[in-house]
């Protein structure tokens, strides 16, 4: 485990926002050789499986069994950590090549019910105030381990990015994303798919070339609120988009993926009273949507955030988000179907 | 939109508090079952495996 004393919080005053100081993830893995996975599951003897020439009496990876469906541990290079938070991998397959996109609809399905878990039981602790759940994809925004997995991040404070959203509830005067569901349904240019459940949709305001949103059509604040069947549909819309990403250039489609979910302190609530994820109790504000940030403009180039994006705040976007739309909706449509055999 | 007459579906409320189960012992939740271990380490992990897979 790590020294809490390693993770520090301060408060930025004149941004108005908390920074994280976890200096032992300097010395974290960084993109290690496919047979040193950690990742992987362990073969008996004790290496990676994905390591043809490893020694048998190699060290265990993270997850000593030969093989499993889902995976989730502490993570060893924390953020965050108990009493002030929590930081978890959650590894989606113990196939070394698959993605998010290649998994059986069944394991994605299963996926769902893995985030609603975790957000059932990190939020119900009272160090946590917004249970994070998101994926890095890719060297583009800074992935340091390539088997397909995301994390989860506890904060023992509301972050600025769902915060904003509470405040766009605010100012639209109810649920900001129904109302924006809404907007885009009736204009109809930028939405790229559809099913019962889930609305995915270029935004209006886009701020990067190919940036999606996978939006409930029914409001809810977040997974637990979600009936299975709303579940599964997520897991569809979530599939299609990134299969879709990696059709659009035919190459894999690096992205940040980010589940804005309710707030799990009880908003507004008195200091030490109830907390509201798993009940009724206290103000609960958000509507669960998934957010998608691609960093590729174009097949080769990115997007950075430069003197305008990080010296003013404003975002300057080379495609408009109509067009991208049109071109994301095609590559979805001709992405192949999810490959059943992927486990 | 803004309000959700039916009510959420009591799957997820209505299970315990997976922390208060020992390690090892299988729970069901949704469509999988989660296994807890402990790390040599000590730190937490969790297996999970789709249900109709594991009976138990």
């Amino acid at each position: 485990m790590t020294d809490q004393s390693k993770i520090e919080l301060r408060f930025n005053e004149l941004r108005g926002e908390h920074v994280d100081y976890a200096i032992h993830r300097q010395e974290r893995t960084f993109l290690p050789p496919r047979g040193h996975c950690p990742l992987c599951p362990t073969r008996p003897g004790g290496a990676s499986i994905s390591d043809d020439d490893a020694s048998p009496e190699g060290e265990p990876t993270e997850i000593p069994f030969p093989a499993f469906q889902i995976a989730v541990f502490d993570n060893r290079f924390p953020a965050f950590q108990a009493p002030l938070g929590a930081a978890e991998v959650v590894v989606y397959t113990d196939d070394h090549d698959a993605s998010f996109g290649t998994l059986a609809p069944q394991r994605a399905e299963d996926l769902m019910w893995v985030w609603r878990q975790r957000y059932l039981e990190l939020g119900d602790r009272e160090d946590i105030d917004y249970v994070f759940v998101f994926e890095n994809r890719g060297v583009e925004v800074g992935v340091t381990l390539h088997h397909p997995h995301g994390q989860i991040y506890g904060y023992p404070f509301l972050p600025p990015v769902p915060a904003l959203e509470l405040a766009a509830d605010e100012r639209l005067g109810g649920c900001a994303p129904c109302t924006l569901l809404h907007r885009e349904l009736a204009d109809g240019r930028r939405v790229v798919y559809e099913n019962d459940a889930v609305v995915t949709y270029v935004p209006y305001a886009a701020r990067w070339a190919y940036e999606a949103h996978v939006t409930l059509r029914e409001h809810r604040p977040s997974l637990l609120d979600c009936r299975p069947q709303e579940l599964r549909m997520l897991a569809d819309g979530l599939q299609a988009l990134a299969r879709g990403y990696d059709k659009l250039f035919d190459r894999p489609f690096p992205y940040v993926m980010a589940v804005h979910q309710a707030p799990t302190a009880a908003i507004g609530a008195a200091p030490g009273a109830a907390r509201s994820a798993v009940g009724e109790r206290g103000k609960r504000q958000g509507h669960l949507h998934v957010e998608f940030y691609p960093p590729l403009r174009t097949a080769e180039k990115l997007k950075y955030l430069a003197g305008s994006e990080q010296g003013a705040g404003t975002f300057i976007s080379d495609t408009l988000p109509e067009q991208s739309a049109a071109t994301l909706r095609q590559a979805i449509a001709d992405a192949p179907a999810g490959d059943r055999r992927r486990g | 939109m803004d309000s959700n007459p039916s009510g959420p579906p009591p799957v997820g409320r209505s299970a315990p508090a997976p922390s208060a189960q020992p390690d090892d012992c299988p729970q069901r939740y949704g469509t999988v079952t989660l296994t807890r271990q402990r790390k040599d380490d000590g730190r937490a992990l969790i297996l999970y495996s789709h249900a109709e897979d594991d009976p138990a």
